[in-house]
């Protein structure tokens, strides 16, 4: 009895070993945790809602991030979105900022492409409750320009303070065409540019222009290209004006198959679109702001819809917990107008906050 | 003669790398001017942060990537207060940075001796970070510099050893005279807005009687005012040290109810140079005398 005690010792021993010594590490390894939930209570007039003219409430995705240094050279993070039925890794990826030669960076994975100032910005972050119509409109995805790649940024060296970054993405290129089983890659290129305005406030400009196969049988092509402004004007510690805006040109090759003949022939969509907004920070808790839109939509008629809203915000003690007024009236070109309210709640737990001041 | 040309090319080059200054980088300009103390002629400093920013907050800006990626060091002020440093650095994209963390040698205040969360505010898990104000710590700070000023230009190490000495005596010479100075002040009892001035207290023997903030980070309510309006009244404080980048919105209803003096003082200062650390105190000794005639 005694024999199998002893036998059963080491490994006990071992064991409890191992875990204290995971423990121990556990610090060091595990990454920062973030949770951030996000609530909307909304009334629209919106017709073709079955609950129109009714307050309806809504739990939005839950967004679970967890970012870590991988190395002393290299970072991960993942993002995942939680819903009602189902996790999806919505963005995972590493970044390689160090090691390479000065300058340069690394990234791959899973991510939202850095296409203009908003698509990789995750819509918790944005003033206001949702993306623009014409981001939806002109860009490939279904909520965002998301997609598996890889990209190689280089910082230029400019002399001063400017900052001037040029990137290439390589990228799977399913965005283009998401109901295709094969796959064509796509590319993404994008110059971005940072300068101080004085010594409190800034601009930043940038151009961004993408290409991928929307049709893998007829190997059409969708050209994106979009040019992008941010001032942010401080005129005190407490008080910024944002303004950003964002103008974007689609070039669509659509084919068509001749029913008799069998020809393959393509004719080209080009519509062109915008959107603005000013965010004004009265307070470091509180802000106000509108924005607008204006686009053809991505069809032969090249009808234009244009939309406008304005919006508040009010951070209930500090950065984690944020409250969001928005009304919205979208006005299709004719078709009736549509009218949303929208009350927006949002908190987080953990470092990832979601609208930093 | 091309040969020669070839060799002056060599010595100019050669002359030019060691005539090279170390650039250091700091997120606080507290810390770039001790560093520009102690590297003297071979550094030039800057300092992410302004005296004006809240330094717990400072926006990641890429402009300041650009100015890290030129760095050869940079000094972190530590305990969890600069974590948005670290953005800088990983954007700076600069593999030969040396990364400081000033508050090495600290004895922090403040440390929590339970579970840290959210419920209790905007609280640092290692303690209270804003130990620049008290030159003891300036002193400790300067050691910890000059030591990796060493460590990346030991051709200057000498240079380096003999400004932290110089440093050390000076802030040593000036805290009797400094003291002095707070002594003259009457009252010892003051208010703050938030915890950044624990070590400033200590060292001058202030007592700090309360806190606008009832938890750091977080403004403060009604009911937490008129306990305050109280405790203004019982320890019969008369100033009120308030941070310009923090809402005066509590401190000017204390001023409304008891007549308290608000005094915007940042805990930084604004210029880069050599012992601002002396000058700050000294203002700020001053300014609380006259505030609590």
């Amino acid at each position: 009895m005694s024999f199998h005690f002893a036998y059963l010792k080491f490994p006990l021993f071992a064991s409890a070993c191992l875990f204290f010594s995971l423990a121990a590490h556990a610090g060091v390894t595990n990454p920062d945790i973030s949770v951030i939930g996000q609530m909307r209570t909304f009334i629209t007039d919106d017709s073709s809602d079955i609950n129109h003219d009714r307050a309806q409430m809504s739990f939005d995705e839950t967004e679970l991030v967890f970012d870590a240094a991988l190395n002393p050279f290299a970072r991960g993070t993942f993002v995942f979105a939680v819903a009602d039925e189902a996790i999806e890794v919505e963005e995972g990826f590493l970044t390689l900022n160090k090691g390479l030669p000065d300058g340069f960076g690394l990234k791959f994975g899973k991510y939202r492409v850095g296409f203009g100032k908003l698509n990789s910005v995750h819509p918790h972050a944005y003033p206001f409750p949702e993306r623009f119509n014409v981001l939806a409109a002109y860009l490939p995805g279904e909520e965002s320009f998301n997609e598996v790649g890889g990209q190689v940024s280089y910082r230029i060296p400019f002399p001063g303070d400017v900052s001037s970054t040029i990137s290439a993405d390589i990228l799977q290129g399913n965005s283009f065409h998401p109901d295709e089983d094969e796959s064509r890659p796509a590319v993404l290129g994008r110059w971005s540019n940072f300068f101080m305005l004085g010594e409190e406030s800034s601009i930043e400009l940038g151009v961004s222009g993408t290409n991928g196969v929307n049709n893998v049988a007829a190997n059409t092509t969708s050209t994106i290209m979009g040019v992008d402004a941010k001032a942010k004007l401080r005129f005190s510690p407490q008080r910024v004006l944002v303004l950003q805006g964002e103008a974007l040109t689609l070039d669509r090759e659509d084919a068509t198959v001749d029913e008799e003949s069998g020809a393959v022939s393509t004719s080209h969509v080009r519509p062109i679109g915008g959107y603005l907004f000013a965010d004004y920070s009265i307070k470091k808790r509180y802000n106000i702001g509108a924005r607008m839109e204006r686009y053809q939509r991505p069809d032969a008629d090249k009808a234009w819809d244009q939309s406008f809203g304005v919006f508040a915000g009010l951070a209930l003690m500090e950065e984690t917990t944020l409250f969001r007024v928005n009304w919205d009236h979208f006005s299709p070109d004719a078709e009736d107008a549509v009218n949303t309210f929208t009350l927006q709640v949002i908190f987080s737990m953990g470092p990832h906050k979601p609208h930093q001041f | 003669m091309k040969t020669t040309l070839i060799l002056a090319a060599m010595l100019v080059l050669n002359a030019a790398s060691s005539f090279a200054k170390i650039t250091v980088g700091a997120s606080l300009p507290d810390f770039a001017s001790i560093a520009s103390y102690v590297g003297g002629d071979n550094v030039e400093a800057f300092s992410i942060a302004r005296s004006t920013s809240d330094p717990h907050s400072v926006e990641v800006l890429p402009t300041y990537m650009v100015r890290v990626a030129r760095a050869d060091i940079y000094l972190k002020v530590g305990l969890g207060l600069d974590q948005w440093a670290d953005q800088i650095i990983e954007g700076a994209r600069n593999s030969k940075l040396k990364i400081v963390d000033c508050s090495a040698r600290v004895s922090v205040l403040e440390k929590p001796t339970r579970k840290v969360d959210a419920s209790m505010g905007d609280v640092h898990p290692d303690g209270n970070p804003h130990y620049w104000l008290d030159p003891a710590n300036g002193v400790l700070i300067a050691e910890t510099i000059a030591d990796a000023l060493v460590l990346v230009d030991p051709e200057h190490a000498e240079a380096y050893r003999a400004n932290l000495e110089r440093f050390r005596s000076e802030t040593e010479q000036k805290m009797s005279s400094w003291k002095l100075e707070a002594d003259k002040i009457a009252n010892h009892s003051i208010l703050t807005y938030h915890s950044s001035w624990s070590y400033f207290a200590r060292a001058f023997e202030f007592n700090i009687a309360a806190k606008i903030e009832p938890v750091p980070g977080i403004p403060p309510s009604a009911s937490h005012l008129a306990l305050l309006v109280n405790t203004i009244r019982k320890d019969k404080v008369r100033v009120v040290i308030q941070e310009p980048y923090f809402s005066d919105d509590g401190a000017n209803y204390l001023a409304r109810e008891t007549g308290v003096s608000v005094t915007k003082l940042s805990p930084s200062c604004a210029d880069v140079s050599p012992l601002h650390i002396s000058r700050i105190l000294i203002r700020y000794s001053r300014h609380l005398a006259r505030c609590s005639r």
